[in-house]
């Protein structure tokens, strides 16, 4: 109840790019002494003893292995990321990183167009592929049984996918249906995309994961090919699996199955970057569909691994006490004592490759002065660079985040998501176990100089969502 | 109560929605509390979580006419206040504690779940017991969550995902209470006053219509102490629950909402099955056949793989206390949404003639039976799963009976549900958008 929208889990999936926004109901929470990992004698393995019991491995071949133990229920995660997405997308041909991934169930002369899926379910398996700004992945839920088959069909069409008009082109206009369902028909989705394509002056996170429609309809055969042919490669890879294994066993399978695909060389990743924000910017949109406005203002920050990267996790901190809970200082301020407002939150998403975005947002009840609410929330944010937060606050905060990876630990999905993508902008296994220890040694300084250097106009976006008949 | 705030858009998107699945078969424990109270229990001592759920029997069907949205407004005030904490106090009781608490009003039954690390258990099913036994209902909080749901529903009249639920649901069971919107009607949710909140809490919150599932690290034993000390002060009985039988259409429909977006939304279904009908696994596995098995659905192939034209199209099963339905969707860009509804009912027409083959039913059998262990993933999914089977009657050992039902339908049993269930000239179709070419328009 109450807590708006956006998936603020606080730790573990926080520590995700993002949610999943398929319906992945990722139950987070975990808790500290739990395991302990196997310990293996393989001399690749790096095996970390911490709460999730990583172990991780790597293939000559480049094959990055990160294997998470969990015997709960006899079933397996079997993920597979390749470290290219959205924003690697060439100019002009924005989308291409998902259009690939549904192109990804299209067959091998092994498995023709449809054996993929159907293998999969007649095996009583569940799976999806997701495309981010930073990564592509696949996975299968199934049972443990079944690894190596589902095994052979990832290794299978990393390098072996057939891709032809007859199949590609019905799969682009499945893709125009998916933007049509989730962007187009949704005035939110719609400003969203151009909030970001204003906080991004240059970098490619401005650009919409799904790609613009118009650049999304001129996407071919060989687009895809070249693609595939450049970045699906062992050594752009990570293999993750969750669940009833132990690390020996999916090490020896990923060596059968993965072990002979040769690797490709895959150039670096370089992308264009900001230059320094200088300005405040502002971004209106008006819709019939809309039916009562809502305000967010989106700044440029750092994040794990790019800019002032120090600030990262003392800005998650900052994150939950502004706006993750019922309890945080926006709700209990705009929404229980001004009552401007019919929610209020804030969101940070550390976990990207680049610089990446601290968010603030509220609706404005509905009749209420949109410009009333956003000098409320400046209010806010200016009482909180001004006055500073508490040790109490803090503290709060922390613990709650603390827990957070407890419940985590319920969910091998959750979990799975949470290493592929740290692994995948490059942060090793160990960053991920001894997150809940940086976590408790934020102080409210560290909260304070995160706010100081992110909360600036100069480095915002603010987007409102209007209803038709109440232009500015 | 949450909702999307829409302008922070998905920042991971992927090639399906995910459709519901999710855990495994374990040893069901019945135990009965020192009060008296029934709980079925899963163990799990590898991790150190508990998770409860809880189904108050009679949900927003018995809200009362105009006062629509009774049952939604008093759960989602539940956590706001209780006992001599108000609403602040409460939230940071359990927000510091990171205990998980969720109140939701279903069609037939009030639902709570319980998430807390085990450590915190006692403070958790103390803060549980005070929420449903002693909530306060105080002025501010109760305008304020009238607010936020007022603000739900008036999103809801605009967004063409609500408007097209809203209106086959409504159609399809005319002045029945379920064809109510489960979050209230804005008058009604203004009519609602402290009585009203009192009283739903009073005569549904007992023990007497409590069904409890659990699942977590700690002994039996310890478990029936901790549901006691959530609900053995509860009220001891319910007032009964009291819903008529819904009467269906007795023609098909097609209904357009008119709606200026590039793409049409449509929903389709027909009367369907009760949760205990003779046909249900018949009808189950036709359907996974059909339209709900993702990827590999005939619905899937025959609409979205072989022609592009959507992104989503599924059918299911929704099983209610009193009717049954067969429900389904898809959405296709206003030009070619009458070609997609073609093609769905010439699947259902197929389905209805010609049933399905041999080959096609051992695959769902296999993929059916083999996820099933997929359901048991996390100890919420566990909990609910628990409720649900004792809700439905299923038995306790229904885990491990459950893939026998689907192993025992055949060819012939699937030919006959198909054929009592899809009758293509009662199909209820809602149309939201702009569409073009509909063969029958108006």
């Amino acid at each position: 109840m109450k807590t708006c929208s956006r998936p603020t889990w606080a730790a573990a999936a926080a520590m995700m790019h993002i949610a999943m926004p398929l319906r992945f109901a990722l139950g987070v929470v975990v808790a500290v002494t739990l395991w302990t990992s196997g310990i293996s004698a393989d001399t690749r393995a790096v095996a970390a003893s911490g709460m999730f019991g990583a172990e991780r491995y790597s293939l000559d071949n480049g094959l990055e292995i990160v294997v998470l133990p969990n015997h709960r229920a006899p079933i397996v995660v079997h993920m597979v990321w390749y470290r290219v997405g959205a924003a690697d997308d060439p100019v002009g041909k924005s989308g291409l990183a998902h259009f690939l991934e549904h192109l990804m169930f299209k067959g091998t002369p092994r498995y023709p167009d449809g054996e993929f899926s159907e293998i999969v379910a007649r095996n009583g398996g569940r799976e999806n592929a997701f495309t981010s700004s930073d990564y592509t992945g696949y996975f299968q839920r199934i049972s443990k049984d079944r690894l190596a088959l589902v095994m052979e069909l990832e290794a299978d069409r990393m390098r072996n996918l057939v891709l032809v008009e007859e199949t590609v082109l019905p799969e682009r206009d499945v893709v125009l249906e998916e933007r049509s369902s989730r962007t187009d028909n949704n005035p939110g989705a719609l400003l969203g995309e151009r909030l970001n394509a204003t906080l991004y002056a240059r970098h490619p996170y401005g650009t919409p994961i799904i790609g613009w429609r118009h650049e999304i309809e001129q996407l071919t055969l060989d687009d895809a090919i070249t693609f595939y042919d450049r970045h699906y490669a062992p050594d752009n890879a990570i293999l993750v699996v969750a669940g009833d294994v132990t690390g020996p066993e999916v090490l020896a399978l990923a060596e059968e199955y993965y072990g002979a695909i040769a690797p490709r060389d895959v150039p670096a990743r370089v992308r264009p970057q900001e230059p320094p924000p200088i300005a405040p910017r502002r971004v209106t949109y008006v819709d019939p569909q809309v039916s009562e406005p809502s305000i967010s203002r989106h700044f440029l920050a750092p994040s794990y691994v790019a800019g002032e990267s120090q600030h990262a996790v003392p800005l998650q901190v900052l994150a939950e006490l502004l706006g993750g809970k019922s309890t945080s200082r926006l709700y209990r301020d705009l929404v229980v004592e001004q009552g401007i407002a019919g929610w209020a939150g804030a969101s940070y998403r550390p976990m990207a490759l680049d610089r990446t975005s601290f968010a603030v947002y509220l609706s404005v009840k509905p009749g209420g002065d949109v410009a009333a609410a956003e000098a409320a929330l400046d209010r806010a944010i200016d009482d909180l660079l001004t006055n500073g937060v508490t040790e109490k606050e803090v503290k709060a905060a922390r613990d709650r985040m603390s827990a957070s990876v407890f419940y985590a630990l319920d969910s091998p999905s959750g979990i799975a998501n949470i290493f592929g993508n740290a692994m995948v902008i490059g942060m090793d296994t160990v960053d991920v176990e001894t997150w809940a220890e940086r976590v408790a040694a934020v102080t409210v300084e560290d909260v304070m100089a995160a706010a100081q250097y992110v909360l600036q106009p100069a480095r915002s976006v603010t987007g409102h969502l209007l209803p038709s008949g109440s232009e500015q | 109560m949450s909702r999307l705030v829409g302008v922070l858009a998905s920042l991971v998107i992927g090639v399906w929605l995910l459709l519901p699945a999710s855990g495994h078969a374990t040893d069901v424990e019945r135990i009965v509390t020192p009060a008296g109270i029934n709980v079925w229990y899963v163990r799990e001592p590898s991790i150190p979580i508990i998770a409860l759920s809880l189904g108050f029997r009679g949900g927003s069907a018995l809200d009362p006419a105009g006062k629509e949205g009774l049952s939604n407004l008093a759960m989602s005030l539940l956590d706001e206040g209780a006992g001599d904490m108000d609403d602040l106090a409460f939230q940071e009781a359990i927000v510091d504690r990171a205990i998980q608490l969720g109140f939701r009003a279903g069609l037939d039954m009030l639902s709570v779940s319980l998430r807390t690390l085990s450590q915190n258990r006692d403070d958790a099913f103390s803060l549980l017991g005070l929420a449903l036994r002693a909530p306060r209902f105080d002025g501010p909080a109760v305008a304020r969550v009238k607010d936020q749901i007022q603000s739900v529903l008036a999103s809801d009249e605009k967004d063409p995902n609500s408007i097209v639920s809203r209106s086959w649901f409504e159609a399809m069971f005319g002045t029945h209470p379920y064809s109510r919107p489960r979050n209230g009607t804005p008058d009604g949710v203004r009519a609602i006053g402290s009585y009203d909140l009192h009283n739903l809490v009073r005569t549904r919150l007992t023990r007497g219509n409590v069904i409890v599932g659990a699942s977590g690290d700690v002994p039996a034993a310890e478990m029936a102490r901790l549901v006691d000390l959530a609900l053995a002060d509860l009220p001891a009985e319910a007032s009964p629950v009291i819903v008529p039988e819904v009467v269906f259409p007795t023609q098909g429909q097609l209904i357009v909402r008119e709606m200026e977006i590039p793409q049409s939304i449509a929903s389709f279904g027909l009367p369907g099955l009760k949760r205990h009908d003779p046909d249900f696994y018949a009808a189950y596995v036709m359907n996974y056949i059909l339209g709900g098995s993702g990827f590999s659905s005939r619905l899937t192939e025959s609409v979205r793989e072989k022609r592009g034209l959507a992104y989503s199209v599924y059918s299911y099963l929704y099983p209610l206390q009193h009717a049954g339905l067969f429900v389904g969707g898809v959405a296709t860009r206003n030009d070619a949404i009458s070609e997609s509804l073609e093609l769905i009912r010439a699947e259902l027409t197929r389905m209805a003639e010609e049933g399905v083959s041999e080959r096609e039913l051992a695959n769902a059998k296999l993929g059916m039976t083999g996820a099933f262990p997929l359901r048991f993933d996390s100890a919420g999914a566990v909990a609910d799963m628990l409720v649900g089977m004792q809700y439905e009657d299923l038995g306790i050992d229904y885990i491990d009976r459950r893939n026998s039902y689907i192993e025992a339908v055949t060819t012939t049993d699937v030919r006959l549900a198909a054929r009592r269930l899809l009758d293509v000239d009662q199909l209820l179709v809602v149309i939201v958008g702009s569409p073009e070419g509909l063969a029958d328009d108006d």
